[in-house]
């Protein structure tokens, strides 16, 4: 049986993916392989199936990439701190990595929401497999204060502006799922 | 295969010992080499690290010198440096905004590979290598196919292009052009062949460092000037000449008269003493009477005329014979008018002003010492006829002894010190080629291959961009030199930083050459590249896109318009964000990939091997700085020989570190470096001097004849090139009635214009309208960058005219907590947009108001739309819109966008068949219109 944290984990880890890059034959693939346990990503993986990989990078450029300007902007300070990158919103996400050792991998923005979401599952996990009661509790604070400073205050918008614009079920459903985690995130 | 939920979960973790894919994957969050922080960690560790740089804009061609300060590696402040002269501290407000540029979340972050059609926009996202690898297979492809000369490297809108060049002169194509081809070629084309310069400003730079009787050197804050006159050029508003804006007002205060000639008020004109609201396309005509003017009333004797200082003649050569060239026009009628040429009524009667205006104005400026004549961009070097108006305005100045007189004029062309580096451009001018001419194999080098100077534009220089479509259109005809009869088509282009297809001819010749298709459907320009760091109108015609490092995180080298040798430093202030790159790097991984693509031509030791970062380029670039020569007075060094080049740092040349070459008459002191820079503010800068025309020892004058040279020996040869391949007249050349280019005075008549050319008469009545431009230093494509530039109104061109818009989805409310996914508002008012500015009484009669949408259309059937402003700050008759502000196709960065279909295009209506016949300049301001209520 998979944990909870496990689920929680797994479902982080494939939103991380789905924000990371245009979906590949790969990610899609595993896509399918999640859904075969978790009957909330089935309709995610038959819209996937549904479409071409193409169409879905097509749909991936309109909405987050462009070029020129493109409805989604997967960065928290667009957000919170006036429609631009690398601002003190994106120096705070960068701040909270380093306080648990971490690094980014790339020259993009700490706040890309595909950062977030690998954070937040270190955090989920730490939560969860920390060896003193002490770290556990450091890693539940870090993660509501992370919720509720970085992430809840603007990955619905995300979400909703995805639904608003999407014109394939894919990234709607995508939204869904998005939106969904984050409110469980943000109640507990 | 099915997996179990755990073997799943083992799966995805294969790269970690435990289940941790935050660590793995695109965009991990790996464990830092550095220890983690805690509230442990010592207070010092993390402390926010604040660091300083010393470094040069470019949003706008003047690169200021900035200070930029960040903070943890983000950019926090932006101001200007001190210690750059030309600023001197001062930035404008687009240069205080480059934030909104390198944090925009709409910059261009990966290399992509369009999908779609040709100007639809449609892209993937590609990996660097293999954009590389696209972009070189079909490089060679090319080079095999139909030479490498079929390939066009425009190296765009900034002057830190020598990486970019230096590869594509070394792939072998001579054809590497600028958007200087596009800016104002004619106006710099009479100190061209007069003085071998090309940009002639008023000596308002200051601080400038000037060596005391003492021996010591002190920045000198005092302004000699008496008199300034700006003819159709606006350094408040449009491209600033930094320290035009500040050094006006200063010279103003110290008693210095400004006049202002210009159709439109500007805001120049608002600081000036006085305003002469001259006709569009009529600057020759007043620069010609001022000229006539001068001479025919000279008197050396009597103070109040003795308009010209004869000292000119010493070091000049051929004024007898301009002069009588001049002369002979006196007699002529013109069929217009019926009036002699260049008299005070035939200028009257063409430029709209008062002959007694006219008058005070020539004789204000011949009786006044030191006075300096200064035209602009807009108002001569994008008429068709400029070229006459800069060759009679360099004469103005010379006869007249303001040329490099303290507060006369200085062309900074020859007095800025030498950043030449590398580019190959050596390389390709040596390189020899073989191509089958006429059935004969023939022999000569590359750069006789190069497509203007030995095609249709024998005397243009940087690229004719404005005839680029036609040439894309019809192929490449080498008229001239050793490959008189061959052809080739155009098969790339490759555009850095620039946007030629909006802004050079007009948007839809340019569309129409770059998406022409053969008859097996694929695109006659086979390869269509564009690097930036913004996606603007040539990138949506792309087929890739490479991402290049913003201005604030790559290197170069600024020393734009000084009046002394200056020579100051771009530098990285942050990281790439994304996969952006620097231009050294972006030329190594063309190269690499050109090379591995079986370029014999493209070799390590000239790139990758050479360049291992950028410093390397630079460093080389700055061996040659200042170059300048030890003249003038007080001179620069007078402890080091007069008349020599100078090399080196300014410390090393004023301690006499330096070695002596007696041959080369060269003083070498310490190089200067990128890192020498660094630690001295980002900038050197060199002494001032004035007079340095005259020195005996080889002063500035860079024409052969070291002379001023009013018979033009640089004309000469290109005719003598010209009769070499059987003289065939250029086709534009042959508009004028010339055969030749003219080596001495010359005049021919812009177009479009109804009033001066009796070509044009017949359009007066029923296009009752000049349209002319009038540029908005922080509209044009600024607002594209930069969002909130857009609600700066000026000069009843850029008003907040907007309707009541809704846009940008994506929201938060004030407080952050709560997501409003709702829309963003604006009002109309609220932000300003490109208008059409119409003289209120015209308004009147036409029965419009201001914010009423109108059409324009000129005789060739082409029109625009836009609001008009009712404004009495313009001339009767004559419609002013801002270029490049209107009409706009890429969504940009800001809200220029959301207003295009109310936004009027002024290049919309140049006519796309018409340059000027020597540079080649697109004719921006010369059409008529009709306006028709909308
Ligand atoms: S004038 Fe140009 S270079 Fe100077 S600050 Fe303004 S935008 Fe930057």
């Amino acid at each position: 049986m998979e944990t909870e944290v496990e689920g929680l984990l797994r479902r982080l880890e494939t939103l991380r993916d789905a924000f990371a890059e245009p979906p590949t034959a790969a990610f899609l693939t595993k896509l399918d392989e999640v859904a075969e346990f978790d009957p909330q990503w089935h309709a995610l993986a038959s819209a996937a199936r549904s479409a071409t990989t193409e169409s879905l990078a097509d749909e991936w450029m309109r909405l987050f990439e462009g070029p020129g300007r493109f409805p989604v902007v997967l960065f928290g300070s667009y957000y919170l701190d006036e429609e631009q990158l690398m601002g003190p919103s994106t120096l705070g996400v960068l701040d909270a990595y380093s306080r648990w050792g971490l690094e980014k991998s790339e020259s993009t923005p700490a706040d890309h929401l595909a950062y977030e979401l690998g954070f937040l599952g270190f955090l989920s996990d730490r939560c969860e497999t920390a060896e003193s009661p002490e770290e556990r509790e450091r890693a539940r604070r870090e993660r509501d204060e992370f919720v509720t400073k970085y992430v809840a205050n603007w990955v619905p918008a995300v979400a909703e502006n995805m639904e608003a614009h999407s014109e394939t079920a894919y990234f709607r459903e995508l939204a869904r799922l998005l939106r969904g985690e984050i409110a469980a995130l943000t109640a507990s | 295969m099915k997996l179990t939920r755990r073997q799943f979960i083992g799966a995805s973790a294969t790269a970690a010992a435990t289940y941790s894919f935050w660590g793995i994957g695109r965009y991990a969050l790996a464990q830092s080499r550095s220890s983690a922080i805690s509230d442990a960690t010592p207070v010092d560790k993390v402390l926010r690290e604040e660091k300083t740089f010393y470094t040069s804009d470019a949003f706008c061609a003047s690169e200021c010198g900035l200070k930029v300060t960040t903070l943890n590696g983000v950019i926090s402040t932006i101001y200007g440096n001190v210690h750059v002269p030309y600023n001197a501290g001062t930035i404008c407000a687009k240069g205080g905004s480059g934030k909104q540029v390198i944090y925009s979340p709409y910059r261009l972050k990966y290399p992509m590979i369009r999908v779609g059609a040709r100007g639809e926009g449609k892209f993937r996202r590609a990996s660097w290598s293999e954009a590389a690898a696209y972009i070189a297979t079909r490089l060679e492809h090319i080079k095999k196919q139909y030479g490498p000369e079929s390939v066009i490297m425009d190296g765009g809108d900034m002057t830190d292009q020598d990486p970019y060049w230096r590869l594509f002169y070394t792939y072998g194509t001579p054809n590497c052009a600028q958007h200087g081809a596009i800016c104002d070629t004619p106006r710099r084309f009479g100190p061209q062949v007069i003085e071998g310069g090309m940009r002639i400003e008023p000596d308002l730079m200051r601080p400038v460092l000037v060596r005391q009787p003492d021996g010591s050197l002190k920045n000198d804050y005092s302004y000699a000037n008496k008199m300034v006159i700006y003819v159709g050029w606006n350094p408040f508003v449009a491209t600033r000449i930094n320290y035009e804006s500040r050094g006006t007002l200063a010279a103003k205060a110290n008693g210095a008269k400004i006049v202002v000639v210009d159709p439109a008020f500007s805001n120049t004109a608002a600081q000036a003493d006085w305003w002469l609201p001259i006709r569009p396309g009529t600057d020759a005509d007043l620069f010609a009477a001022m000229l006539r003017y001068i001479i025919s009333n000279n008197s050396p004797g009597d103070p109040e005329r003795n308009y010209i200082d004869p000292t000119f003649l010493e070091y000049s050569i051929g004024w007898p014979a301009f002069e009588a060239a001049f002369r002979s026009w006196w007699n002529k009628t013109d069929p217009v008018n019926g009036l002699p040429y260049f008299s005070l009524e035939w200028t009257a009667q063409r430029t709209g002003l008062a002959a007694s205006d006219i008058r005070e104005l020539a004789h204000e400026f011949g009786s006044t010492k030191p006075a300096a004549l200064v035209w602009g961009m807009n108002g001569t070097g994008h008429h068709f006829n400029g070229e006459v108006v800069s060759t009679i305005g360099t004469a103005l100045n010379v006869i007249t002894g303001n040329f490099d007189a303290p507060g006369g004029v200085i062309d900074t062309a020859l007095v800025r010190s030498n950043k030449g580096g590398n580019n190959a451009s050596d390389y390709i001018k040596a390189n020899p080629a073989q191509r089958v001419v006429n059935g004969k194999t023939v022999t000569g080098t590359s750069w006789d291959l190069e497509m203007d100077n030995n095609g249709a534009w024998p005397a243009a220089f940087w690229g004719a961009l404005g005839a680029y479509p036609k040439q894309f259109a019809e192929g490449v005809q080498i008229q001239y030199g050793p490959f008189a009869g061959y052809s080739y088509p155009i098969k790339a282009f490759v555009v850095r930083g620039g946007n030629p297809i909006l802004s050079a001819s007009t948007k839809d010749r340019w569309s129409e050459v770059v998406t022409a298709k053969d008859a097996s459907g694929a695109y006659k320009t086979e390869l269509m590249v564009c690097i930036d760091t913004a996606y603007l109108e040539t990138g949506m015609y792309a087929d890739v896109i490479l991402p290049e490092a913003s201005y604030f995180e790559r290197m170069g080298l600024s020393d734009i318009y000084p009046s002394e040798p200056v020579m100051y430093l771009r530098q990285p202030v942050v990281e790439p964000l994304f996969e952006a790159k620097n231009q050294v790097e972006i030329m190594n991984l063309l190269a690499k990939a050109l090379h591995d693509a079986g370029d014999p031509d493209i070799q390590a030791k000239d790139f990758w091997g050479k360049y291992h970062v950028q410093d390397d380029f630079w460093n080389e670039a700055l061996l040659k700085a200042p170059g300048t020569t030890n003249v003038g007075k007080p001179l620069p060094y007078p402890h080091l020989p007069e008349g020599y080049k100078l090399l080196g740092t300014p410390d090393s040349l004023e301690a006499g570190r330096v070695q002596i070459d007696h041959t080369k008459q060269q003083v070498q002191g310490d190089p200067v470096t990128v890192d020498w820079l660094r630690a001295h503010n980002g900038v050197a800068v060199w002494p001032m001097a004035w007079y340095r025309q005259l020195a005996k020892s080889g002063g500035i004058i860079a024409t052969k004849s070291g002379k001023m040279e009013f018979q033009f020996g640089e004309m000469e040869k290109i005719n003598a090139f010209m009769a070499q391949s059987g003289g065939k007249t250029p086709y534009m050349l042959e508009k004028t009635g010339m055969s030749q280019f003219p080596t001495t005075f010359f005049w021919y008549e812009t177009v479009w214009n109804p009033y001066t050319n009796s070509n044009y008469a017949k359009y007066r009545d029923e296009y009752p309208f000049q349209l002319i431009s009038g540029r908005i230093h922080q509209s044009m494509s600024a607002t594209q960058y930069v969002d909130w530039l857009g609600r700066i109104s000026e000069e009843h061109l850029w008003m907040p005219l907007n309707d009541d818009k809704t846009y940008h989805p994506t929201v938060v409310d004030a407080t952050g907590g709560r997501q409003v996914a709702g829309v963003h508002r604006l009002r109309a008012g609220a932000w300003s947009i490109a208008v059409i500015q119409m003289n209120a009484a015209d308004g009147r009669h036409l029965g419009l108001q201001t914010g009423d949408v109108v059409r324009l259309r000129n005789p060739l059937g082409l029109e625009t739309r836009g609001k008009v402003w009712l404004s009495e700050l313009i001339r009767p008759g004559v419609l002013r819109v801002p270029p490049g502000a209107g009409n706009r196709m890429t969504p940009g960065m800001g809200q220029t966008y959301e207003y295009r279909n109310i936004t009027p295009s002024s290049n919309k209506l140049l006519d796309p068949d018409l340059s000027s016949p020597i540079t080649g300049m697109s004719s921006y301001n010369d059409m008529v219109v009709k306006v028709i209520k909308a």
